[in-house]
C-alpha cells in the first residue's frame, strides 16, 4: 500500500512536467532548461524522534526523492531560476515520524558588464534540522515552514567592489518549538578591495531586526561587522576567514522574565577549501558568534566547525566523508545555563551505475550532549537507494 | 580538532604545480613557483615553471583576453578566477573572460583525455575533448555553471555525481563568501538527502 502511494506520488510529480514543457511551448520560451531527479531508497534511523530515552526505538522508512531545476535565460545574459527538492519519509511503524520535506526557491538574476542583481525567493516545508536546530530539538522532531525573501546588487569598480542587500525571513514552528517562531529583517552592505588580483579585502555590516512572536522570547536588534579576506588565501587554500564584533541587543517584553541579557563580543566565521589533488579536496569551515535563543536564555553562544573531505576513486564511484561539532552556551540571566554539545560524522558513497543512473549510500551520526536533564540523544542514519538523473 | 588536524596535515601534503593566471587590462600575469611570465599583445607567448616539475605552455589573445595553455613535464594545477584547472602533460585547454559580470569560460582543446577542474565548494568537472563550461557571477558572489558544448561529468559539493547537458539549467557554485546566519542570497540547486546537513 505504502509503496502503491509512493510510486503515485512520484508519477503525479512528472507529470508536472507535461503542463509545463506544454505551456513553455505555448509562450515560445525556447530556452527553457529542465532537469532532475527522482530517487527510491530504503532509510534507517536509530531515533526518528530525537528522543533522549531508547522507548521508541528504531524504524525503517521508504524514502522518495524528487528535485527539479528549471531555468529560462531572456536576454542573452539574464535569468529566471526556480529550483524544487521533495523528500518523503514513509515510515513503517512510527507513522507520527512520517514526513514530506520540500523546498520551493525561485531567482532572477539581471547580470550586466560590471554589475549584477539577484532577487530571490524561497520557501521550505520541512523536518530537516539546520546543525543549529539540531543543537535545540530534542523530544519530538521539529517541522517548520520558513519563507525567505530578498535581493542582493553588486557593482565591479575596478579594484573596489561594493554589494548591498536585503532578506527577510519569516519562520513557523510546529507547537512544540513555537518559541523558535520569528520574522527577521536583515540589511547589508559589503565592500571589497583588490589586495591582489585573486585575493579581496572586505568589509560587511549587517544589522538584523528579529521580532519574537512568543510572548516569553524578547525581540532584539543585532549589528555585526566583519573584516576579512577572501580569494586565493595561500598557494593551496581558497575561500574567506573573517571576524568583527557583534552587539546583539534585546528589547524586554513584558511575559520575558530574562532581562539585561545581551551580547558585545566577538564574531568570526571562515571557510577554507584545499584541493589537494585532482581526485581528493576537502574543506574546513567554522563560525562563532550570538544565535537567537530559545525558551530560557535570550541567545546562545555558539561555535561549530565542519570538516569535509571527498574523494573520487573513479570516473563511477566518489566517496566522501564529514565531521562536524557544535557547542551552544545558553546565555540564560536566570539560574539555568544550558551547555549543548552536538558532535556528528557521516560518510556518503556515489556509484555511477550510467551516465543517469547512480546508488547513492549515506551514513550518519549524531549525538547531542545537554547538562540539562532529558535534553541530549543519538541517532545514526543509514540510506541507499537508487537515483535516475533527468 | 580532529578535523583540524587532518586539514593541516594534508595541506602539507600539497604537492602539485601551481600556476596562477591573472589578467588585468591587456596583460596576463602568470604566476609560477620557479618562474613568473607577463604576456600582452607584443609578448603574445610564454612558459611558466613550477619547482614541483610541472611547466605550463601559455599563448595569449590581448583582444579577446583568451589564454591557451597547455601541461608538459608533470601534471600542473591552473588557477584561473575561482576554478582550478588540472592538466597532465600534453593535455591543454583555453579560459577565456566573457561580457558579463565575473563571466569566464573554459575549454578542453586537447586531442584526448578528460581534464579535471575543481571549484571552492569541491565541485568536480569532468569535461571531456571539446566540451566548454560558461560561468558567470552573481549578485552575492555565488557562480552559475553552465555547459556550452558537450557532456560534462559533475560531482557536487556532498559527492554526488551526474552528466550535464547543455540542456540543463545552470548549476549555482558557491564563490569564496559564506553567508552568515544561513542567509541565502543565490538559489542553490535543489538536491536534498546525502551526509551534509541533512538528518531527517
Amino acid at each position: 500500500m505504502k509503496l502503491k502511494i509512493s510510486a503515485a506520488l512520484l508519477l503525479s510529480c512528472a507529470l508536472c512536467l507535461i503542463p509545463f514543457t506544454a505551456y513553455a511551448e505555448l509562450m515560445n520560451l525556447r530556452g527553457v532548461e529542465v532537469s532532475g531527479d527522482v530517487g527510491e531508497s530504503i532509510s534507517y534511523n536509530s531515533n526518528p524522534g530525537y528522543s533522549s530515552t531508547t522507548e521508541e526505538g528504531h524504524d525503517f522508512a521508504n524514502l522518495m526523492n524528487f528535485d527539479l531545476n528549471v531555468g529560462v535565460p531572456f536576454n542573452n545574459l539574464h535569468r529566471y531560476t526556480i529550483n524544487t527538492w521533495t523528500n518523503w519519509y514513509q515510515y513503517f511503524n512510527n507513522q507520527k515520524y512520517s514526513q514530506v520535506n520540500l523546498r520551493l526557491a525561485q531567482a532572477v538574476d539581471l547580470i550586466f558588464n560590471k554589475a549584477a542583481f539577484n532577487l530571490h525567493h524561497s520557501y521550505e516545508h520541512s523536518s530537516i534540522p539546520t546543525i543549529e536546530e539540531a543543537g535545540i530539538i530534542s523530544n519530538g522532531i521539529l517541522k517548520k515552514d520558513v519563507n525567505k525573501f530578498g535581493f542582493a546588487m553588486s557593482n565591479d569598480l575596478g579594484k573596489m567592489k561594493t554589494e548591498t542587500g536585503f532578506d527577510m525571513e519569516i519562520y513557523r514552528a510546529n507547537d512544540l518549538y513555537t518559541p523558535l517562531d520569528r520574522n527577521t529583517y536583515a540589511p547589508y552592505v559589503d565592500l571589497a578591495y583588490e589586495l591582489t588580483p585573486v585575493l579581496d579585502g572586505y568589509t560587511r555590516y549587517t544589522y538584523q531586526r528579529a521580532d519574537r512572536l512568543a510572548s516569553i522570547m524578547n525581540d532584539s536588534n543585532q549589528h555585526d561587522i566583519v573584516a576579512g579576506l577572501r580569494g586565493e588565501i595561500s598557494k593551496y587554500l581558497v575561500g574567506q576567514v573573517g571576524a568583527g564584533f557583534t552587539a546583539m541587543v534585546f528589547d524586554q517584553k513584558g511575559d520575558s522574565s530574562i532581562q539585561n541579557d545581551n551580547y558585545y563580543g566577538l564574531n568570526f566565521n571562515g571557510s577554507l577549501t584545499n584541493r589537494l589533488t585532482k581526485y581528493t579536496s576537502q574543506k574546513i569551515a567554522a563560525s562563532y558568534g550570538p544565535e537567537l535563543g530559545y525558551n530560557v536564555g535570550n541567545f546562545y553562544k555558539n561555535f561549530n566547525v565542519t570538516y569535509t573531505l571527498t574523494h573520487k576513486l573513479n570516473r563511477w564511484i566518489t566517496v566522501s566523508g564529514l565531521v562536524e561539532y557544535e557547542n551552544m552556551l545558553d546565555s540564560s540571566g536566570q539560574n539555568v545555563n544550558e551547555d549543548i554539545d552536538l558532535f556528528g560524522y557521516g560518510a556518503h558513497v556515489d556509484w555511477l551505475l550510467a551516465k543517469d543512473l547512480s546508488w547513492r549510500s549515506d551514513f550518519k551520526y549524531g549525538e547531542k550532549d545537554s547538562n540539562q536533564a532529558g535534553n541530549s540523544y543519538k541517532q545514526v542514519i543509514v540510506q541507499s537507494g537508487l537515483f535516475y538523473t533527468f | 580538532m580532529a578535523g583540524f588536524f587532518f586539514f593541516t596535515v594534508l595541506v602539507a601534503a600539497n604537492g602539485y604545480s601551481e600556476i596562477t593566471l591573472s589578467q588585468s587590462g591587456g596583460n596576463l600575469k602568470a604566476i609560477g613557483s620557479d618562474k613568473t611570465a607577463q604576456l600582452n599583445a607584443e609578448t603574445k607567448s610564454g612558459t611558466v615553471a613550477d619547482l614541483n616539475g610541472g611547466t605550463g605552455e601559455l599563448t595569449y589573445d590581448a583582444a579577446t583576453g583568451a589564454v591557451d595553455a597547455k601541461g608538459a613535464g608533470a601534471t600542473i594545477a591552473l588557477t584561473y578566477s575561482i576554478a582550478k584547472i588540472y592538466l597532465d602533460p600534453a593535455e591543454s585547454v583555453k579560459v577565456r573572460p566573457g561580457e558579463g559580470y565575473g563571466e569566464f569560460s573554459i575549454l578542453n582543446t586537447s586531442g584526448s583525455g578528460d581534464i579535471i577542474v575543481i571549484m571552492p565548494d569541491m565541485s568536480k568537472l569532468s569535461m571531456p575533448p571539446g566540451s566548454q563550461v560558461s560561468f558567470i557571477k552573481t549578485a552575492d558572489g555565488d557562480y552559475y555553471m553552465k555547459v556550452d558544448s558537450g557532456i560534462v561529468q559533475y560531482t557536487d559539493p556532498a559527492g554526488r555525481t551526474h552528466a550535464l547537458y547543455t540542456t540543463t539549467p545552470p548549476i549555482l557554485t558557491k564563490g569564496y563568501e559564506t553567508q552568515p546566519l544561513g542567509r541565502s542570497g543565490g538559489v542553490a540547486p535543489g538536491r536534498s538527502g546525502g551526509v551534509a546537513p541533512a538528518t531527517p
